[in-house]
């Protein structure tokens, strides 16, 4: 298998995110969005910087969305078997504890239509290797998003490019934060970062 | 792993446990009988629901707690694949309530999602990597998808599916709060569809490089922002579009189509229509829905199971052709078409999911 090759056009790491994440995005989307759970939310906040560090206002249609979490919208579940107690779930709540849900959600405010999946291991890594083996001819936006405190919305947007003259290293997933690296590439299954 | 770039994906292995029984055989024994009833599901305050259950027997003992009854059925479908499953591939386990059953019967939550899966993957002794693909009804196809790209990029030779969807009062509950469910049963295409009947199923798909009967070519996923909740006959024709265009394929080479079609007065009405877009003249229809009801994020690994069984033996469900609404203009078939080179299967669903495979029988010629 020939290497992959993917310039890093964006890069969002909040981990924890901010404590007025909620007011930062209401501010940038214009509104608080509406009718979604605290994880799309926190999912849609840490894309949309994503993009906006790529320099883009849309995701474009070409791009896979790949959305990982190890513990998904666990808190709107909670919440909605509790609902449960007393007959049914609230249909927003219900809606709210699905995962799938946070993709129409990512949809609506990227404006982008497209190949998006919730797909998850307890390795990143292998999520992003699978997202770079399946992305789209616009490249990927890869997520890692967890509500649960402290908090995680970790981004990256990748489009394809050629090695260049680049000089890699191998690498680790924390080592993705560092904007000294604008090139990723997967050798194998091995990660590796290049300036 | 393996070094070299396979040129294609194969169905090397299959097992699974519905409503029709547990065992393909079984379930296709069952299928020629006729839909089935559902049971009526009863939850407390008096609230009941329409579901198609695995029947209690020895792999679903009806005194069983939820989790030795989830362990006994996962490892029986994996069983029923081969002894030769390799425990070094990739485990994808597509799901839309994972362990919600069990949380309702009063376990605790496990430390994250991931370990749940991690625990089921415990239960087939893998030790390959272990993907969740979370994404409602369409997760079989998309962990599909995937599988295929891992295969195909020469990094694994095999890959397992797992769609599980276990019984649970939640999704029904969920779903009758959206005013989703049908009253009584599930009628595909029928003019007097009224919503879906929720099905329980664990299904697994091995998935390989050696050459094999059913290939799976390719395929396409589209989510849609502007309905969360159900399909769009636009979207619909996209979808489709971009598998036979990703796969190579013509319109005209499609001879059967297996639909989502679950009874949704709306969605089933999109999916049609998204159709008559991409096909002058429709192939050949089949929908199992009426059958095993629907399994939601099982339901691509089952009814390609069930599928690719019906075309092999010659049976097909019985009385799927009954009646169908003439607004559609669509009619499932009551017979199996003649020698399907090249079929397409579409899955649709909550998330704005659409997605469909396209897969080839290389028996045909």
């Amino acid at each position: 298998m020939p290497m992959s090759v993917w310039r890093i056009t964006g890069r969002f790491f909040a981990a924890p995110p901010p404590a007025d994440w909620r007011a930062q995005l209401a501010t940038r989307l214009g509104q608080r969005p509406r009718r979604i759970g605290e994880w799309a939310e926190l999912a849609l906040f840490g894309a949309r910087q994503c993009l906006d560090s790529a320099g883009e206002t849309d995701l474009p249609g070409g791009a896979l969305l790949s959305l990982s979490s190890l513990h998904g919208p666990d808190i709107a579940l909670r919440a909605a078997l509790e609902q449960m107690h007393d007959g049914v779930p609230m249909p927003i709540t219900f809606l709210n504890s699905q995962p799938s849900q946070a993709l129409p959600a990512l949809a609506q405010y990227l404006g982008w239509q497209g190949n998006g999946r919730c797909l998850t291991t307890r390795d990143p890594l292998l999520a992003l290797l699978l997202a770079c083996l399946e992305a789209g001819p616009d490249g990927l936006l890869a997520g890692w998003v967890d509500e649960d405190a402290p908090g995680t919305s970790i981004w990256l947007r990748l489009s394809p490019t050629a090695a260049g003259n680049s000089a890699f290293e191998a690498a680790t997933f924390a080592m993705l934060e560092n904007t000294r690296f604008n090139v990723l590439a997967f050798d194998g299954m091995q990660l590796k970062l290049g300036t | 792993m393996n070094g070299s770039v396979a040129d294609g994906t194969y169905i090397l292995g299959r097992g699974l446990a519905c409503t029709l029984g547990v065992g393909v055989d079984t379930c296709l024994e069952n299928l020629r009988l006729g839909p089935s009833t559902p049971q009526r599901v009863h939850s407390t305050h008096e609230l009941n629901w329409p579901y198609f259950p695995i029947p209690d027997g020895p792999h679903a003992a009806p005194g069983a707690s939820w989790h030795d009854r989830a362990r006994a059925l996962v490892r029986q479908v994996v069983a029923e694949c081969g002894a030769d499953v390799s425990r070094d591939a990739p485990l994808f386990i597509a799901s839309s309530s994972l362990n919600v059953g069990g949380l309702e019967a009063g376990a605790a939550f496990p430390p994250d999602q991931q370990s749940f899966v991690e625990a089921v993957a415990a239960w087939l002794d893998w030790r390959g990597p272990v993907f969740y693909v979370a994404s409602a009804c369409t997760s079989s196809l998309n962990a599909m998808l995937s599988a295929q790209a891992l295969i195909e990029s020469g990094l694994f030779e095999h890959a397992l599916v797992l769609g599980m969807e276990l019984r649970n009062h939640y999704t029904s509950a969920g779903f009758s709060g959206m005013q989703l469910l049908a009253p009584d049963i599930p009628r595909p295409l029928d003019p007097a569809r009224d919503g879906l009947v929720l099905g329980e199923a664990v299904a697994a798909l091995y998935l390989g490089n050696h050459p094999a009967r059913w290939r799976v070519q390719g395929g396409a996923n589209r989510t849609n922002g502007n309905n969360p909740v159900g399909a769009d006959q636009h979207v619909v024709a996209q979808v489709v579009t971009q598998a036979l265009e990703a796969c190579g394929v013509t319109p005209a080479q499609i001879g059967l189509v297996k639909l989502q079609a679950a009874g949704s007065p709306q969605n089933d009405a999109e999916e049609i229509a998204g159709l008559h877009r991409v096909f002058p003249s429709l192939p050949p229809l089949i929908t199992f829905k009426a059958a095993l009801g629907h399994t939601l994020g099982a339901s691509g690994a089952a009814e390609l199971i069930l599928l690719t069984a019906c075309l092999e033996t010659g049976s097909w469900p019985a009385a799927v052709a009954q009646t169908a609404d003439p607004a559609l203009q669509a009619q499932c078939c009551a017979a199996p078409p003649a020698s399907p080179e090249t079929i397409l299967f579409n899955i649709l669903g909550f998330g704005g999911g659409h997605a469909c495979l396209v897969i080839k029988d290389s028996t045909c010629r």
